[in-house]
């Protein structure tokens, strides 16, 4: 690796364990985006899901199952789970065929507690899938559960996911179709590995699909749409990392709406609207109200880390219940504070705002 | 051009008229006349805001927030006096997002002026051809003119992010641009890194029949900075620049006019149609509203000729956009640094203030637009790519390239150079 390179102000090479990478849903759910996006034949990324004519339909959708099959279900005695958010669902428009994804970190048994959300996954990519997607059953053509990991990890989920399936066709119930997919990682980039199913599903030829290029010595993480999400099982350095990028993303947000501004009048930022701008939207979906509190809690101490490097008297700055504002009383101050908070950088904070109680952060000033 | 002419128009017939006779006067000038009356120059200015199209005072409080009064002549049309240099000249509303500047102040003043007020306003910006516009331009100068017509290109690739460390100390501000009448003489001494400006007069169809060949052969002739529009009405034509400068050397003001109109009506639709395709945004499902987001959008995919830019040339590009205020691409970003030519940005656009996400590399550059930032982003960067790293970049709008979106656009744009 060359050893000679630059570091720009507030940067630090990133150092990932590639292998343990791939494990994180995070990079998944990044990933599967990533793979249907429209991007040209040369680009570095290979859109694998897009070329062959998927879509994201939506993401982390809530979905739930009809009532009738959730009360059949409980006769039977198969705990499901109420509802369930798929990470991504793809859609191919031109066929109305559906993929409900979900990324996992490892495989599980069938004793684990994750058994009760895979059943209802099954159960949901069946015959329930235009309900559950709130379309006519016409507009649903086929459906198939794809569940996304490391590849290392995926024949083990595999059977569990068959052996859950078997249990539920012996109890009548009528589980849909699945897939299970692992990336992988060599010298020559990140690679998909797909099941016989998936194959058949999607319509890949080949059994593995090279879904990045990556230069020897880099880290391969794309852009991130989704840079942060609390309720995924993110591995620590994945959780800095997207600390790292949600900031850099809400001090973006605010030198953007401060750099438009005209003096004299005060900026007001609504927490929930930096967090949506910052999480691709998604922030409004999380109905996990801990973690909603955790991601206001981590930006109210970035946006107090922010304030306390720009170091002027008296602080433009007020941050009131969910809300934060920068008032700028004339061009002169507009220009400090855009001046201050332009040298600011996220990385120090992102390392540190691990807790949701800490509230005070030591800066580094450049 | 006297502020008494000036004053005295009343109505765009009146300042038409009076440009048309300047610029026929002009044609038929000796060298020393014409060093006291200027050329016309237009400057093509993008304006951002929801009102611009639509009424009347929106454009004068733009103005005045840089010190400049507009003042009303009729609807879509302004006199505009600078305090300290009087009447300029005109400022006239072409499109709803694009206003143009006439006037006859010598460039070397009137340039700066320019640079300045746009440079001052997040509101304002230039319109910016880049080398891959001017080549589908290029192909409608080809079928519009005839082929024993003279025209005239200039090329332009600076590699100044290719530095000694003597160069570097003295890059802290951006360079000069170059002269807007042509391209400078070398500067005195060896110039270590790759520097390509050169101007190609010669007949329409000469030009045709070799320039993708000679394009092949050397990449910076991709990187067009200037193109003549030959004049159907006379001699000479209209020299567009790559920063929306348009020169009349034509004897008509009208027609120079009907060929502003012509590549603004292109040069809007391409924007438009950029934001709809690449603006990044979440769309509730129309199924169950307030329930399902659905991405939307296509990311920017630029990417350099192989085997790609030199990590030392990476390195700098690197340094001087996100470690200057004043920077060449007008970027602030915190880079994340991912492998020795890999980073990460979630930046803005300091010109317009808004987010810009981007990963660059060695082979190229991805962006995602989020929402509500302007297209002419994506249309400074490439052109300053193209410019200031590699002439002969492929750039593409999800799977589509940049060329399609520009031909799209100006394939449905009439062509009247009669209309005023």
């Amino acid at each position: 690796m060359n050893t000679t390179w630059k570091i720009p102000r507030g940067a630090s090479p990133t150092t990932p364990d590639v292998s343990e990478l791939v494990k994180d849903p995070l990079f998944q759910l990044n990933a599967v985006i990533w793979l249907a996006q429209s991007l040209p034949e040369s680009s570095s990324i290979h859109p694998g899901f897009h070329r062959l004519g998927f879509s994201v339909y939506a993401i982390a959708p809530p979905l739930s199952l009809p009532l009738d099959l959730r009360l059949h279900a409980q006769r039977l005695d198969v705990p499901l789970n109420a509802s369930v958010k798929p990470d991504v669902v793809l859609e191919s428009s031109t066929d109305r065929r559906f993929a409900f994804v979900e990324c996992k970190a490892n495989s599980f048994s069938v004793q684990s507690s994750s058994v009760n959300q895979l059943r209802t996954y099954l159960l949901l990519s069946g015959g329930q899938a235009a309900d559950a997607l709130g379309l006519a059953p016409g507009q649903v053509s086929d459906s198939i559960l794809s569940l996304v990991t490391a590849e290392e990890s995926r024949l083990r989920l595999q059977d569990t996911t068959r052996e859950t399936a078997e249990a539920l066709a012996s109890k009548g119930l009528s589980p849909g179709p699945f897939s299970v997919m692992g990336f992988e990682t060599s010298e020559e980039g990140v690679f998909l590995c797909i099941g016989p199913q998936a194959q058949a599903f999607f319509g890949f030829t080949d059994g593995r699909y090279k879904f990045l290029d990556v230069a020897s010595g880099t880290d391969p993480r794309p852009l991130y749409f989704i840079p942060y999400d609390p309720d995924l099982n993110m591995t620590g350095e994945e959780r800095a990392f997207g600390r790292r990028v949600l900031f850099e993303r809400m001090l973006a947000a605010v030198i953007s709406a401060v750099g438009r501004a005209e003096p004299p009048r005060a900026v007001t930022f609504a927490l929930r609207d930096l967090l949506n701008d910052a999480c691709f939207g998604i922030f409004n979906k999380w109905e996990n109200d801990s973690s909603r509190r955790h991601m206001f809690s981590i930006t109210r101490n970035f946006l107090r880390a922010l304030e306390k490097s720009t170091r002027i008297s008296p602080s433009p700055f007020g941050l009131e219940s969910d809300m934060w504002s920068v008032t700028l009383a004339d061009e002169d101050q507009k220009e400090r504070v855009l001046d201050r908070i332009t040298r600011f950088t996220a990385e120090s904070v992102s390392k540190e705002i691990g807790a949701v109680t800490l509230s005070d952060y030591p800066l580094s000033q450049d | 051009m006297t502020d008494a002419h000036l004053t005295a128009i009343h109505d765009r017939h009146d300042m038409i008229s009076y440009f048309d006779g300047q610029s026929a006067a002009n044609i038929e000038a000796t060298p020393a006349q014409r060093a006291k009356h200027p050329l016309l120059k237009s400057f093509l200015i993008e304006v951002l805001g929801d009102h611009i199209g639509s009424d009347d005072e929106f454009l004068p409080q733009v103005f005045q927030r840089q010190g400049v009064s507009l003042e009303f002549v009729e609807s879509g049309l302004f006199r505009v006096i600078d305090p300290n240099l009087g009447v300029l000249g005109f400022v006239e509303r072409l499109r709803p997002r694009v206003v143009v500047l006439y006037s006859d102040l010598r460039v070397d003043r009137l340039r700066p002026w320019v640079k300045n007020l746009v440079y001052g306003s997040p509101e304002l910006d230039n319109v910016w051809l880049s080398g891959l516009t001017f080549s589908v331009l290029w192909n409608n100068v080809v079928r519009l003119t005839k082929p024993d017509r003279f025209t005239r290109l200039v090329f332009t690739h600076d590699s100044i992010f290719q530095m000694t460390d003597d160069e570097e100390m003295d890059a802290e501000t951006e360079p000069e641009e170059t002269s807007p009448e042509g391209p400078q003489d070398e500067q005195e001494g060896i110039v270590e890194r790759r520097a390509t400006s050169f101007r190609l007069v010669d007949r329409v169809g000469e030009i045709n029949s070799k320039l993708a060949q000679m394009q092949g052969l050397y990449s910076p002739l991709h990187a067009i900075s200037q193109l003549r529009f030959p004049s159907p009405v006379g001699p000479g034509g209209h020299d567009f620049y790559d920063n929306g400068q348009v020169t009349n050397r034509s004897p008509s003001f009208r027609d120079h006019r009907a060929h502003l109109l012509f590549v603004v009506q292109i040069y809007e639709r391409l924007l438009n149609q950029t934001e709809e395709r690449a603006w990044y945004t979440i769309n509730e499902s129309v199924q169950v509203p307030g329930t399902f987001n659905q991405i939307a959008g296509a990311p920017v995919t630029i990417r350099f000729q192989d085997p790609g830019l030199d990590p030392s040339v990476f390195d700098e590009w690197v340094h001087a956009t996100f470690e200057r205020k004043r920077n060449k691409f007008r970027l602030w970003g915190n880079p994340l640094r991912l492998g020795p030519t890999k980073i990460h940005v979630y930046g803005v656009d300091r010109h317009l203030w808004r987010p810009i996400w981007m990963e660059l590399t060695e082979k190229g550059c991805t962006a995602i637009i989020p929402k509500g930032t302007c297209g002419n982003t994506i249309h400074r960067l490439v052109t300053n790519i193209q410019r200031y790293l590699d002439p002969g970049i492929k750039a593409f709008i999800g799977d589509l390239s940049y060329e399609h979106y520009v031909e799209d656009s100006a394939r449905s744009v009439s062509y009247d150079p009669r209309r005023e």
